[in-house]
């Protein structure tokens, strides 16, 4: 076992790998990178060679896939991302207030991390959620819709209170 | 539609056949229409994404892409209209509006399919405003230099790699306008196929590093030439300065040239690049050992000393052996031997390598009646202490080209090899092979004599019949070896298969037939029982037996004894030391003449530069020699009086029909050293070129747990003392159960090796650091 | 009004709809179970759901039952079926309700259309943020793998049927269908040059066939209650339902079923009319990638396959995006040609370097950089781009360019003319959303 991939994300990945076909290891690849993201929070080359090794995958084509997908993190990040979907539909109604908000509520402009390494605020693509606008996702997963200054405020804090997983 | 009904096409309102599956641009290519094309390679996957071989087709919506487009009888395609060159114009655009307009500093320049194209289907000025996408460089090691700024991301260069080299170190990392080819971890390429990738990129951003700003294309002579690096015969061109053999003109650098039967149009780093070496150790002048120092001495002077050496030398025949390289040109050998043969001399070689010869004189001209293009049909290949892929690359893509289409590759082999395909690799001791292929022989039907009985028998492991069977260099090398052949050609006879046994050198069997046109008998002595023998003249010939010989350290120790006189191009270090006489003769690059593969291809190739200084071509130093001694037969006046008194029609010469007389059976004793030849040791042109080892790493020595246990060396140790022949060496250990019980392989730089290949090795544990 | 929600969302008002429990209870795999007690002739479902008149949902509108027939049924090698959850189309918001909310449909249609092409394996490929939806299907799969309505040998029928989920990891061109299958097998997603289309060579070089999420989860609806039911309910050549996403500037933003051929007025009055009483400047009807139609042109509009075409644009996903005459164009268009350059997957010529040249062009003229001629240039890039790229991309940014530009080109033009100062703008001061934060925006490029 790697020093990077330990039994528990191994479990995990194995999960990935038996849903396609046993000679097609490599369709795991994204699921695989999601997982040891989801542990270091952001994806150095060593991450790139774990994965790599661990589904018998040239190194290169990890990273093609790594460099491809939006929600691979390749620089460090803090603990919590914060999006905020930027998108058409969004920004009709506000979305750059919203961000505005955001911004002001931690203290950090667009792209950095809150000094304490919590939270990492970042735009979005359209995110699916175009009749709710505007919108955020926090950690790629959980979806806030028609946000205002208020629920900025108050979901903003939740993270800092450690009120999420 | 009836079978026998032609499929036809219009292009350019030429009516045109084809077959069904064929592209557009494929129907065009076979009759001259040119369509721009920066993605398509014929010999490489379609991807359609340059988009600039886009061209009208009559009834579609839009421009469709020539490359990807399957003609279909009664399509009119129009590869001159307005609409083509519209689209093609606005490709030509997008193309450029990121690309450096750097031409004049670009190694590329004159022969950039991106400039060739913009001249005809760009316009003239863009209003292209924004700033112009830079791309950082990577480092791909000692061969390839890279501009990526220039990249168009036709990615030919990845496809090569996952598609032919069966690596994939070149990828595109980032998205869209962002996308760079690189490697993601830059650790290079390393694929023994990757010089090819130059040729393959149509703009500037992968150039050839040793090559870098020599020179530009139209200044350029060519001259076909052929790979004198193994048996496989790559067809070459030679690119030299001045268009006209002058004293300056000088090999500026190798490109592939395309054979269809042989190497398509790939060829090895290997025959790339060997060319740094031509130049470099080079013997300018001939000179003679006088109380130990080396004098410089003229041609005449330097010719009458050997022909009275030779002279008093014939008194004693026994005494004198010839040692030939097995890739010198067949003219070479023929007129050599011709010399040696007239002065009475027994013993000479060009099997520098081969070990057990007791099957030689039965087996006819060693050609295998199996062609390149064959590889691919077979639906099994089985290797014996074979691996091409590093030996013999070209052989190695064809290998891996047979089991994508699906067949089963097995190796048989001490150690598991880094393979680009996949393969059953039967990991075992080479003394255990031959019970391996007796137990096959028995299961096939092959009967066998009683003095066999004493080998045991491998029942389990069962191969593949039918099968094309390729044997290698540790058979060569093997003290079985000609068991070894008789019962894999005797299982073949049995079961349909085939049996391609990969020959020493370049020219093997035109080294064969030199001699078998000679009519002469005594060249089929094995250089190693020679060089043992402790002879009083050894005569080399493009050869430097301490690295080219199986046991280096004998062989040395019996030139060190002996008096010797070396035809050759390059000094070697030893070679000071042990040679008397040395007269400077052409490499491959000077002179002309023919050479014949494994497959029988008889090839000729080009001289392309004069001689280095006062080199001569041999053929021309024996042609003096016998002149000197007054022998008949010696009045050649060009290279081709040579070519036409060799009989290269071998046809009714092939055939292998050995009985064995006698079985070795070999007890396993202490450890083998396992390791061969190393592809960039196999001459001293490889040897000598310093970009290539530069691409050589340190060696490290591999052995298995239980070997280690067996012969008390604590597995943790990082390092062991080897020792061969008197010579010790350290080595990194590597324990790895990759290896068979009882050997010990070599891997890295070659001039760590151990002076004996496929010798017994005496190791020991290194415990404080 | 009583002809909302029918098909797709039917049951969206139950409570924990997305169980199985519910789903049955609204006579959810009622089809599924037939099919598998009378071992329907796979042929006579491919002629219902051509009678039915269903066009695929994700944007192309390529005839369902046309497609299920490409597939070769009795090739004995293995066949796959792909549900394409990706959802990416600026503007569209409706497969996510039908993951969340009634993912046993969507799985009976999976079931359905896998039973069709003989395919024993099927995935779901959802957007990689989709994860609350992901559960709910794993969920739901589990319910039915327990209840044997799928695996091996469901209801004892000889029928094998196996799905995975699948989560994407942020990738719009995703959502096109060879990228998927790309990414499905662990490789970046890049569109494949068609031909060979996918129903011979697909994933894993094996035949398959990609629907999108609204197409199948309107599978089991059609079978239950009859191909003319469903066609009858929308227009003459455009069967059935259709869940529109309307977003933008109305009052009540959200996302209703309608009937194919509701009159895009009535769409509008259900979302509550433009919002603060302003007046519509114009309409994206079926995502950002598709054409878009001014004022006039969309309030006769009839939303339909044909219709919309009718008034130069297409149906597309069904995201409907309003704006009003407080928007700036080229704002609106650079932001959507920013994520055109962003998502761009790079191989092909056209689309790698025209996207960024369109962006550029634009970035410029809002910052006042741009040059006497250059609208007539960005329009010359974008059709440059048109028809030339491997896949429909490269429409998806011509399209919008040069639809923005021929119906308001005075805009593009006041814009160059004035430094960058925005026509709207120097209307309306302040009124304009888009024009909020462009210093984030220039800086988030820079990152
Ligand atoms: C750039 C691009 C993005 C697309 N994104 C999606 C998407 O997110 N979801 C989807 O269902 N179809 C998407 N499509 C359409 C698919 O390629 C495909 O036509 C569709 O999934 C087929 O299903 P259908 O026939 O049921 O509509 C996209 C197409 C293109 C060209
Ligand atoms: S049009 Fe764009 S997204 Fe489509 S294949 Fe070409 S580069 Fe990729
Ligand atoms: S050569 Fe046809 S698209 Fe590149």
């Amino acid at each position: 076992m790697s020093q990077i991939i330990n039994e528990k994300m191994a479990k995990e990945i194995d999960k990935w790998v038996a849903k396609f076909p046993s000679d097609k290891k490599k369709s795991a690849v994204l699921m695989a990178l999601r997982i040891v993201q989801d542990e270091y929070k952001w994806l150095k080359k060593e991450h790139v060679q774990a994965v790599a090794d661990y589904l018998d995958v040239p190194n290169t084509e990890v990273g093609e896939v790594l460099t491809f997908y939006s929600l691979y993190q390749q620089k460090p990040v803090g603990n919590h991302t914060v999006k905020v979907c930027t998108s058409l539909s969004c920004c009709l109604n506000g979305a750059y207030s919203v961000l505005g908000y955001v911004e002001n509520e931690l203290g950090i402009k667009c792209g950095q991390t809150t000094k304490d390494g919590q939270i990492t605020l970042q735009e979005a693509e359209c995110i699916a959620a175009c009749a709710d606008a505007p919108a955020m996702i926090i950690d790629d997963k959980d979806f806030y819709r028609r946000v205002t200054p208020e629920k900025v405020k108050e979901i903003i804090s939740n993270i800092k209170d450690g009120d999420r997983p | 539609m009836t079978k026998n009904s032609k499929l036809t096409v219009e292009i350019d309102g030429k009516k045109l056949e084809f077959k069904p599956g064929q592209s557009i641009i494929e129907v065009a290519d076979a009759n001259g229409i040119y369509i721009p094309r920066f993605c398509y390679h014929k010999n490489l996957s379609v991807v359609a994404n340059c988009r600039m071989c886009l061209v009208e087709v009559e009834k579609a919506p839009k421009a469709l892409p020539a490359c990807a487009t399957p003609v279909s009888e009664g399509m009119v395609v129009k590869t001159k209209s307005k609409a083509t060159r519209l689209a093609q114009k606005a490709v030509m655009e997008f193309l450029l509006i990121n690309h450096p307009l750097d031409c004049p500093i670009c190694d590329q320049g004159g022969e950039c399919e991106l400039q060739d194209v913009s001249m005809g289907y760009g316009a003239t000025g863009s209003n292209f405003r924004q700033s112009k996408r830079a791309v950082k460089d990577e480092d791909l090691g000692p061969l390839i230099s890279t501009v990526m700024t220039r990249c168009i991301h036709c990615t030919r260069c990845v496809r090569f790699g996952r598609e032919i080299a069966g690596v994939s170190e070149l990828g595109a990392c980032g998205r869209g306008g962002h996308m760079e080819i690189g490697t993601y971890l830059k650790d290079g390429v390393k694929s023994e196929l990757s010089g090819n990738m130059i040729d393959l990129c149509p703009v500037g951003a992968l150039t050839s590093k040793p090559f870098k700003f020599k020179g530009r294309s139209w200044g350029f002579g060519q001259h076909k030439g052929v790979s004198m690096h193994d048996c496989i015969g790559t067809n070459l061109f030679v690119h030299v300065h001045n268009t006209n053999i002058g004293h300056e003109s000088k090999v500026m650098r190798v490109l592939p040239r395309e054979n269809d039967l042989i190497n398509e149009t790939w060829i090895a780093d290997r025959d790339r690049f060997s060319y740094m070496g031509l130049d470099k150790n080079r013997i300018s002048q001939p000179m003679v050992k006088r109380n130990g120092t080396w004098i410089e001495v003229d041609w005449q002077e330097a010719l009458t000393i050997v022909a009275q050496k030779m002279e008093q030398a014939k008194a004693a025949p026994q005494e004198c052996a010839m040692i030939m390289s097995p890739s010198i040109p067949t003219e070479e050998a023929y007129i050599a031997n011709q010399w040696w043969n007239e002065l009475g001399m027994a013993y000479s070689s060009h099997q520098i390598k081969l070990t057990d010869s007791r099957d030689y004189k039965f087996t006819g001209a060693p050609v295998s009646g199996v062609k390149m293009s064959e590889i691919s049909d077979w639906n099994s290949l089985v290797l014996i202490g074979s691996n091409p892929k590093s030996q013999q690359p070209i052989l190695g893509w064809n290998i891996r080209k047979s089991q994508l289409a699906g067949a089963k590759v097995t190796h048989l082999s001490s150690i598991r090899n880094a393979l680009n395909y996949e393969a059953d690799q039967i990991i075992s001791h080479p003394y255990d092979w031959l019970s391996i292929l007796m137990g096959q022989a028995k299961k096939s039907g092959v009967k066998l004599d009683k003095m066999w009985d004493d080998v045991p028998v491998n029942k389990q492991l069962a191969l593949t019949v039918p099968s094309l069977w390729v044997l290698g260099e540790q058979i060569t090398m093997h003290p079985q070896g000609s068991l070894i052949r008789y019962l894999v050609n005797e299982i073949a006879k049995k079961t349909k298969g085939k049996v391609l046994t990969l020959t020493e050198g370049a020219n093997t069997l035109g080294c064969w037939l030199a001699s078998d046109s000679l009519g002469a008998e005594g060249v089929s002595y094995p250089a190693s029982e020679l060089l043992s023998q402790e002879k009083g003249l050894y005569w080399l010939h493009q050869v430097h037996p301490e690295q080219d010989a199986q046991f280096g350290a004998h062989s040395q120790n019996s030139l060190d004894k002996a008096f010797v006189i070396a035809t050759n191009s390059f000094w070697s270090e030893k070679m000071k030391q042990y040679a008397d006489i040395v007269l400077p003769v052409s490499t491959y690059s000077e002179m002309s003449g023919t050479i014949v593969n494994v497959f029988g291809n008889v090839q000729k190739f080009q001289a392309a530069v004069m001689p280095y200084e006062a080199a001569r071509p041999a053929w021309k130093v024996f042609r003096v020699l016998g002149n000197l001694a007054e022998f008949e037969g010696f009045d050649y006046q060009s290279i081709d009086d040579i070519t036409s008194k060799i009989n290269f029609d071998f046809t009714d010469k092939i055939g292998y029909d050995y009985q064995p007389v006698s079985v070795n059976y070999l007890e396993k004793d202490g450890v083998l050293q396992t390791a061969v030849t190393h592809p960039l040791s196999c001459d001293a042109i490889v040897r000598n070129s310093k970009p290539l080892q530069d691409t050589v790493t340190q060696s490290i020595i591999s052995i298995s747990p239980d070997t280690l246990k067996e012969i008390g060396i604590d597995p943790k140790v990082k390092a062991v003392s080897a020792l061969q022949s008197g010579i010790k060496r350290t080595y990194e250990l590597n324990v790895t159960d990759d290896v068979a019980y009882q050997c010990a392989e070599l891997s890295g730089g070659y001039s760590q090796f151990l002076p004996d290949l496929m010798a017994k090795v005496t190791l020991e544990g290194i415990y404080n650091d | 009004m009583n002809s909302l929600n029918q098909v797709c969302l039917r049951n969206t008002d139950t409570d924990q709809s997305w169980t199985l429990e519910a789903y049955e209870s609204i006579g959810g795999y009622s089809a599924w179970r037939k099919i598998l007690k009378e071992k329907t002739d796979p042929n006579l479902i491919i002629e219902q759901i051509k009678k039915s008149g269903l066009r695929g949902r994700g944007g192309a509108g390529f005839a369902t039952g046309l497609k299920w027939s490409f597939v070769d049924r009795d090739n004995p090698t293995q066949k796959y079926l792909v549900c394409n959850s990706d959802e990416g189309e600026p503007g569209t918001c409706k497969d996510t309700l039908i993951l969340t909310l009634n993912p046993h449909q969507l799985i009976e249609g999976i079931a359905i259309c896998a039973y069709v092409m003989g395919a024993t394996k099927a995935y779901n490929y959802l957007r990689g943020e989709f994860i609350l939806h992901y559960k709910r299907c794993e969920a739901a799969i589990k319910e039915a793998t327990e209840k044997n309505l799928l695996g091996a040998d469901c209801l004892g029928s000889g029928v094998d049927i196996e799905i995975f989920n699948v989560l994407g990891a942020g990738s719009y061109i995703v959502g096109e269908e060879t990228a998927m299958l790309e990414s499905l097998e662990g490789k970046r997603g890049m569109p494949r040059y068609k031909p060979p289309f996918p129903a011979m060579h697909g994933l894993y070089g094996k035949p398959t066939t990609i629907n999108n999420t609204e197409t199948l989860a309107s599978v089991p609806v059609i079978l239950e209650k009859g191909a003319d039911w469903f066609a009858e309910l929308g227009t003459e050549r455009s069967g059935g339902t259709k869940i529109f996403c309307i977003s933008g500037h109305v009052n009540k933003p959200g996302v209703f079923e309608v009937p194919l051929g509701t009159p895009f007025k009535d769409l509008l009055e259900m979302a509550g009319g433009i919002r603060q009483g302003r007046k519509l400047k114009a309409v994206i009807p079926g995502g950002t990638s598709m054409k878009l139609i001014n004022a006039n042109d969309s309030l006769d509009m009839k939303m339909d396959y044909s219709d919309i075409a009718s008034k130069g644009s297409a149906l597309g996903s069904g995201g409907v995006i309003i704006m009003d005459d407080s928007t700036c164009m080229v704002q609106a268009l650079c932001h959507m040609m920013r994520f055109y350059e962003e998502e761009s997957c790079g191989q092909c010529t056209p689309c790698r370097e025209g996207s960024g040249w369109v962006y550029g062009i634009l970035k410029d003229m809002l910052a006042g950089k741009a040059k006497p001629g250059d609208v007539d240039e960005l329009y010359r890039v974008a059709k440059n781009i048109e028809g030339r790229t491997i896949c429909a991309f490269g429409e998806a940014i011509s399209w919008p360019v040069t639809s923005f530009v021929d119906l308001f080109r005075e805009e593009f033009e006041f814009i160059v003319a004035n430094n960058g100062k925005s026509m709207v703008e120097s209307k309306l001061p302040g009124a304009n959303h888009l024009a909020f934060g462009w210093p984030a925006y220039e800086q988030r490029d820079k990152l």
